[in-house]
């Protein structure tokens, strides 16, 4: 057996057949190709950083890279809730219109009705625990598929927004939430170090919670999970409040960042965050997925951009770019599906 | 098993089930052992099925009754019959592919040390009850989509092991394996009853159970045909109970129907 034979390269069929044990694999060790496929992302984001570095001078400073991850800071926080819907075996894209409507929320309460920031943006977070329970309630308790009714609730919330708002952005004069956001303690951005902490906190509650055991369970097999005892509903409840409450505090950042609510804000901002999860290499058919993944994602795509600034490339290349990695990473995911199913 | 001198462990006392009009089960009486493999056989249509659902409470009995260490049952959902330490070893297994062994041995019922999972005591648990059983598992940490079919009946039979039930009910658990795993799935079964468990053996393959089999209760059109010791009976007599409910037919009077084997 040749090198190539045990990648599985030089057998076209392996290529889109799930890994079944069988031969010298029957005891469950996974193929090196598998393997290989696993540690992708965490190559990519290397190559890409090693690419950069030595392509621009200015990249791999201290300020640039910490500049990388407050730009990633609101696609990150979404992903990390994407992710975790889609181990759950659902999907959450009401989150663009989630920001909208949580930074105009914001905007409202401290503009128009005089609130300080801090009980504004309780409210922003009470918006998103609002819209996880409506979703929550379309997709468990009416029984939707969660594509179409959280796509519909999307189209409904942006809406509201629009109404509220009158289709104009609310800019802020009380700058207290933006001033918040500009500090920078240990040198660090804030947003950096609430993208930090949401990330940790997602680790730490997928893999070592009896609530994050029992959303792989109930995205792998859902029927099993209900047999075995676990309260589904609740599962899947925890699920939808936890993106909106993420999507809720993506819109909080916005609404600092820019000093301003609007209606129009993250406008299809689930296709950045599908792309970062994708490029995770997370499984559609839900039961699988890292959040740690998921981070490599992100940055992929927040070095990719930032390092295509750097070397001043065309921002219409920069798109194609963004595309290829789009079709790259749905590649991915497409090979580890097959590799997953039976 | 002297079964004079130890109350049953399950009683099942003139069941029936009627679906509307039609008549499933029909007076099924019989007791089970701790420590025991009963094989259900019969073909299909027999009510099997049926009469594995009630006794894991997926559906409620019509008549008669069941009892449990000698206590009155009756079991509205499976939760029930769980609680009164029946498991059922479901044909799809009910495992999560993608998740590694010792989550689904523990899955529903993960140990807790604070707020988060106690990992070293779930992966040392299933380790140790792994090692118990005939069939090997390259290790806890290997997700259940690159084990084999028999690996997969092994985690699944597992689970009722670090569950604690005393009752399990396993329906057909060879049916989608080759001659090999069944031959491993079967010594499976075996291990369970050498662990005090009372097994309940659904199958309509008589060959595979007559080496697992300590009692064979045959089915025929939702009746019990006969409850026979294996020990005491024959491939023929089994075989009669199963196309023509009744062993003293002789082939040739049923027209030509096939035998089961
Ligand atoms: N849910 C149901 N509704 C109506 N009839 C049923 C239902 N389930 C089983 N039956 C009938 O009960 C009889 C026994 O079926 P079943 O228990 O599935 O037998 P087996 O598992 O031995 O093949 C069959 O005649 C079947 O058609
Ligand atoms: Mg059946």
């Amino acid at each position: 057996m040749t090198a190539l034979d045990s990648l599985g390269v030089l057998n076209p069929v392996s290529w889109f057949r799930p890994t079944r044990p069988s031969g010298s694999d029957r005891d469950g060790r996974r193929r090196v190709s598998d393997r290989l496929l696993d540690l992708g992302i965490y190559l990519s984001l290397v190559a890409l950083v090693l690419y950069f570095w030595q392509a621009s001078p200015y990249f791999m400073t201290q300020r640039n890279l910490l500049n990388v991850g407050a730009a990633v800071a609101v696609t990150g926080v979404l992903a990390a809730g994407m992710t975790i819907a889609l181990i759950a075996g659902q999907l959450d894209l009401t989150v663009g219109a989630n920001i909208a409507v949580t930074s105009v929320v914001v905007a409202l309460a401290v503009q128009d009705l005089g609130w300080s920031t801090p009980p504004a943006v309780l409210l922003g977070l009470a918006v998103g625990v609002a819209i996880g329970l409506v979703n929550t309630a379309l997709v468990v308790g009416v029984g939707i598929n969660s594509i179409i009714a959280t796509l519909a609730m999307g189209i409904v919330i942006r809406g509201i927004a629009l109404i509220s708002t009158d289709g104009q952005t609310k800019p802020l004069t009380n700058l207290a939430l933006p001033d918040f956001l500009q500090t920078r303690p240990l040198g660090v951005p804030t947003s950096v170090w609430i993208l930090a902490a949401v990330f940790v906190v997602s680790w730490v509650v997928m893999s070592f919670t009896r609530m994050g055991w029992h959303i792989y369970g109930v995205g792998g097999n859902a029927s099993a999970a209900l047999r075995a005892g676990v309260r589904t509903k609740r599962v899947y409840a925890g699920v939808f409040i936890t993106t909106g409450v993420l999507a809720a505090l993506g819109g909080i950042l916005t609404t600092g960042t820019s000093s301003s609510g609007g209606p129009n804000y993250a406008n299809g901002a689930e296709f950045d965050v599908l792309t970062a999860v994708l490029l995770g290499g997370i499984g559609l058919a839900g039961g699988s997925g890292r959040v740690q993944r998921t981070l490599a994602g992100v940055l992929v795509i927040g070095v990719l951009n930032n390092g295509l600034t750097l070397m001043s490339v065309n921002s219409y290349y920069q798109q194609l770019a963004r595309g290829a990695v789009f079709v790259l990473a749905v590649v991915l995911g497409v090979i580890g599906e097959r590799r997953r199913a039976r | 098993m002297t079964e004079t001198t130890s109350a049953p462990l399950l009683s099942a006392d003139g069941v029936g089930k009627l679906f509307g009009h039609v008549r499933a089960l029909r007076d099924v009486s019989f007791d089970l052992q701790a420590g025991e493999v009963l094989a259900v056989l019969g073909d299909n249509g027999a009510g099997k099925s049926t009469l594995i659902k009630i006794l894991s409470g997926v559906y409620d009995l019509s008549e008669g009754r069941l009892r449990v260490r000698g206590e009155d049952v009756t079991f509205g959902k499976p939760a029930d019959a769980a609680a009164k330490g029946i498991a059922t070893v479901y044909q799809d297994l009910a495992l999560v592919d993608t998740r590694d062994v010792a989550a689904n041995l523990f899955l529903g019922r993960e140990f807790r040390r604070g707020p988060f999972v106690d990992r070293r005591r779930m992966y040392r648990e299933a380790e140790q009850v792994l090692a118990g059983l005939t069939i090997q598992l390259p290790s806890v940490r290997v997700p259940i989509y690159l084990l084999s079919g028999g690996q997969r009946q092994a985690v699944a039979i597992a689970r009722v092991l670090v569950g604690g039930a005393d009752i399990v009910i396993m329906d057909e658990p060879t049916a989608a394996l080759g001659v090999q795993e069944s031959e491993r799935v079967l010594r499976l079964v075996r291990d369970l009853r050498d662990a005090g468990k009372a097994v309940i053996l659904i199958s309509h393959n008589l060959q595979q159970v007559w080496q697992t089999a300590d009692r064979i209760m045959v089915m025929h059109l939702g009746r019990v045909a006969g409850i026979r010791r294996r020990a005491d009976s024959t491939v023929e007599e089994i075989v009669k109970l199963i196309v023509y409910g009744d062993p003293d037919e002789t082939p040739g009077h049923g027209g030509d129907q096939q035998v089961p084997m």
